[in-house]
């Protein structure tokens, strides 16, 4: 008795393994849903023939609007997963205007602050039902886009910055660069201005000694802290010390070359220049930190009210920050992003004009859980995104962001994207690789809080800095 | 034969009526998944891919070389004893405080009840402003120096914080399962207690606690298993930090599957996680069910 209903458990278990396992082959249905289980092939060619998406965009690169003249899309349903999720209510809008258009549906979703994108496309994956747009961190991204994404080379902005910033595995483009930021120090010109009573340039600072000399005068003048350090790993670890792979030499070829090196512990960092100036100009924001008496204790939001209220000169963070520091900011103040300025420029020149920074949101489009038509309706998104007045309304005016494609040239919104954005134009920006170890910035993190805190040299931060490095393998 | 037989399909067509659905779901989540579980800890999956190489006992190896890892288990048995031993301490004397005849006790009992009801990740962003903003405020006014820092900057103090905070988010809930306890032994036993000459103390001592045993079992046992697991107060109140000292085993295991795209790895961390609270937990569980006595 007990055996038979043992038995009947064990042929239940084989019997929910075998339902799970069929659902792998029609996945996609569940977001397909009209189009039911119309097979790989025919959907492509209907595609193709009914909506002409792909030659469309091809023939006219430049076309107003894709979307408008034309693409049909009526029943098709695609889900975009939005990692920002500052802008999902500006992109739920855009998802719906654009929506209007072709009739097609978009469902943008986000996730809260207690998951990461890496983990909710990892679960979306493995449940067989992944969104049509993914949008994730540009190593999350590299790590999984030749197994699960469409090419999108044949794309029209793919030749206006889509492959310079985009993700790129040989000569095949993977993702949609969503937005530039650049990472550097943050001055409030209108605060240093006032104290010291005199017009004051940023270019005016063009080495470590120039600032270290503002910071006393404006020690002296009564901002006796001018600078706010965060405390945060992703900020002094993720931001700041990979400033330090990436200014080797300014190229993605050579960063990644040093990052192999660190790997095989054939790299003494106190020997390296970069490194060392890099911490030399770390070290004099950390005299002068306004945080300075508990340093690990600094507060994000505080920093960033003590920058827009000129609490404070200098901020080390990115154009990003503007979402928390608008919150604070009176009418008038000019604020804008520079280099973090060092004193030794060998082997890099530019070190102390140019910004670190690139494409931080890439957006793939999935061809795994995703028919063909979705995909078409997921390009025809992205076109409409780049090429249409709307779309690049919703980025640049909707979303505050500073745009990857260079045939965007409506002026950013606010006074750091703007910075980015001219950086951008004038070619200053370091590239940056996307291929950090996931665990970079919270591990390296752990070590460079230590530091902050003062509770170790540099030496010490050095070595274990290159044992982070060789333990990787 | 045949009316066995129509007997052991009327039993089994009952059982799937009345435990069917709750064996199904039982199955679905919990044991698939962890049958899964283990077999994914044979493999190097990343966590996202289709592709998840089989290595057999690779992951185990690195495992037991994963230095960082034994050390935040090390910290995370530290954590448990210590919380475990200061909630139920102060869970058991709340109870016995609002169970004797004071006025509100209703009213404390709610009260301490409350901190319960918030969740982890609101608790610990509450918390941490009160330690980064508010204690500091207070200890800079009244100049009381160990205050003027804040108290998640260092690593010993933020680990005195979590359990702080344990014990705030815990004692309540112990609490009531502590004074169902109290309730539950019968007023006459206590009378004759007093009756024979015992004082009040005497009577708490010998009398009600052993009575109430099995309230002990339930409730080290709760804390043990949900302090072994702790992520969500650790995530929100420390994040790990000051440079990575409290980084407590579930969160270290999260880190490792998530961030380092060591799913593999991650993943067999925590079956040995849960293998040492599943044996600690029993261990214990079976130790004090055979103290237990009735009256």
């Amino acid at each position: 008795m007990k055996k038979k209903v043992l038995s009947s458990l064990l042929a239940l278990t084989l019997a929910i393994g075998a339902l799970s396992g069929c659902g792998n082959s029609n996945a996609g249905n569940d977001s397909a849903g009209s189009d039911g289980a119309a097979n790989e092939s025919a959907a492509q060619a209907g595609t193709e023939s009914e909506t002409g998406e792909e030659g469309q965009s091809a023939e006219e690169p430049a076309s107003e609007t894709a979307a408008e003249t034309g693409a049909d899309f009526s029943g098709v349903s695609i889900t975009m997963l939005n990692t920002k999720s500052e802008i999902q209510p500006q992109l739920e809008a855009a998802a719906e205007e654009w929506g209007a258009l072709t009739g097609a549906t978009l469902e943008v979703y986000t996730i809260g602050g207690d998951s990461s994108p890496a983990k909710e496309i990892g679960s979306r994956y493995a449940a067989n039902n992944a969104p049509t747009l993914v949008m994730g961190d540009p190593q999350d991204v590299s790590d999984f886009c030749e197994e699960y994404g469409a090419d999108l080379s044949g794309e029209s902005w793919a030749a206006n910055g889509g492959t310079k910033y985009g993700i790129m595995k040989g000569d095949v483009l993977y993702s949609f660069p969503f937005c530039i930021e650049a990472r550097g120090l943050i001055y409030n010109r209108t605060a240093i201005e006032e104290i010291l009573g005199e017009a004051w340039d940023p270019a005016s600072v063009t080495n470590m000694d120039d600032l270290a000399a503002l910071f006393e005068r404006l020690a002296q003048a009564g901002m006796e802290l001018p600078v706010a350090l965060n405390m945060e790993d992703w900020s002094i670890a993720g931001h700041y010390l990979t400033q330090m792979y990436e200014e080797q030499d300014g190229t993605l070829a050579t960063t990644e070359k040093f990052m192999e090196d660190l790997k095989a512990g054939t790299v003494d960092l106190t020997e390296n220049v970069r490194f060392n100036a890099m911490l030399e100009t770390f070290e004099l924001l950390m005299e002068y930190n306004s945080n300075k008496s508990d340093p690990l204790a600094a507060d994000y939001d505080m920093n960033a009210a003590d920058l827009a209220e000129g609490e404070v000169a200098f901020w080390f963070n990115g154009n990003w920050a503007w979402a928390e520091i608008s919150d604070y900011i009176e009418d008038g103040t000019e604020l804008g992003l520079m280099s973090v300025v060092q004193n030794d420029t060998t082997g890099n020149a530019n070190v102390n004009t140019y910004l670190c920074g690139g494409a931080t949101k890439q957006v793939m489009i999935d061809k795994e859980c995703n028919d063909e038509q979705q995909q078409a309706a997921a390009k025809n998104f992205l076109d409409w995104l780049v090429n249409s007045e709307a779309g690049q309304n919703v980025l640049v005016t909707e979303c505050s962001l500073v745009p990857a494609i260079s045939t965007i040239t409506q002026e950013a919104t606010n006074p750091l994207a703007r910075s980015v954005q001219q950086y951008a134009a004038e070619g200053k920006l370091f590239d940056q690789p996307s291929n950090y170890p996931g665990d970079h910035w919270a591990t390296v993190g752990a070590i460079m809080q230590k530091y902050l805190a003062g509770e170790e040299t540099r030496e010490e931060f050095a070595k274990e800095l290159q044992d982070y490095w060789t333990g990787l393998n | 034969m045949n009316r066995i037989k129509s007997s052991i399909t009327n039993n089994i067509g009952i059982f799937l009526v009345f435990a069917g659905p709750a064996v199904l779901a039982f199955l679905a989540v919990i044991i698939i998944p962890f049958i899964y579980g283990i077999y994914l800890t044979f493999t190097s999956w990343d966590g996202i891919s289709r592709n998840k190489p089989f290595v057999g006992m690779a992951n185990y190896v690195s495992v037991i070389k994963d230095g960082p890892f034994w050390s935040s288990l090390g910290l995370t048995v530290f954590y448990v004893i210590i919380a475990v031993l200061t909630v139920n301490a102060v869970a058991f004397a709340l109870a016995l405080l609002v169970s004797g005849k004071i006025k509100g006790s209703n009213f404390f009992r709610a009260g301490f009840f409350t901190p319960n009801l918030i969740g982890g990740i609101i608790l610990g962003y509450i918390w941490q402003f009160i330690f980064k903003n508010i204690l500091v405020s207070i200890g800079d006014t009244l100049n009381i120096a160990f205050l003027q820092k804040s108290w998640l900057s260092s690593s010993a103090l933020a680990f005195a914080a979590l359990i702080v905070v344990t014990i705030w988010q815990y004692s309540g809930y112990m609490m009531l399962i502590y004074i169902a306890g109290l309730t539950g032994v019968s007023e006459d036993v206590r009378e004759a207690a007093l009756i024979d000459g015992c004082t009040g103390s005497q009577v708490t001592r010998y009398i009600i606690i052993p009575l109430m045993r099995s309230s002990f079992t339930i409730c080290i046992f709760l804390s043990i298993t949900r302090c072994f697991m702790v992520y969500d107060l650790n995530l929100a109140l420390t994040e790990g930090g000051p440079f990575g000292s409290t980084t407590m085993a579930a969160m270290y295991v999260y880190q490792k599957a998530f961030s380092s795209k060591q799913y593999g790895v991650g993943q067999t961390e925590a079956i040995i996680l849960f293998l040492i609270t599943a044996v600690i937990a029993v261990t214990q569980t079976m130790i004090s069910k055979s103290k237990e006595v009735e009256a």
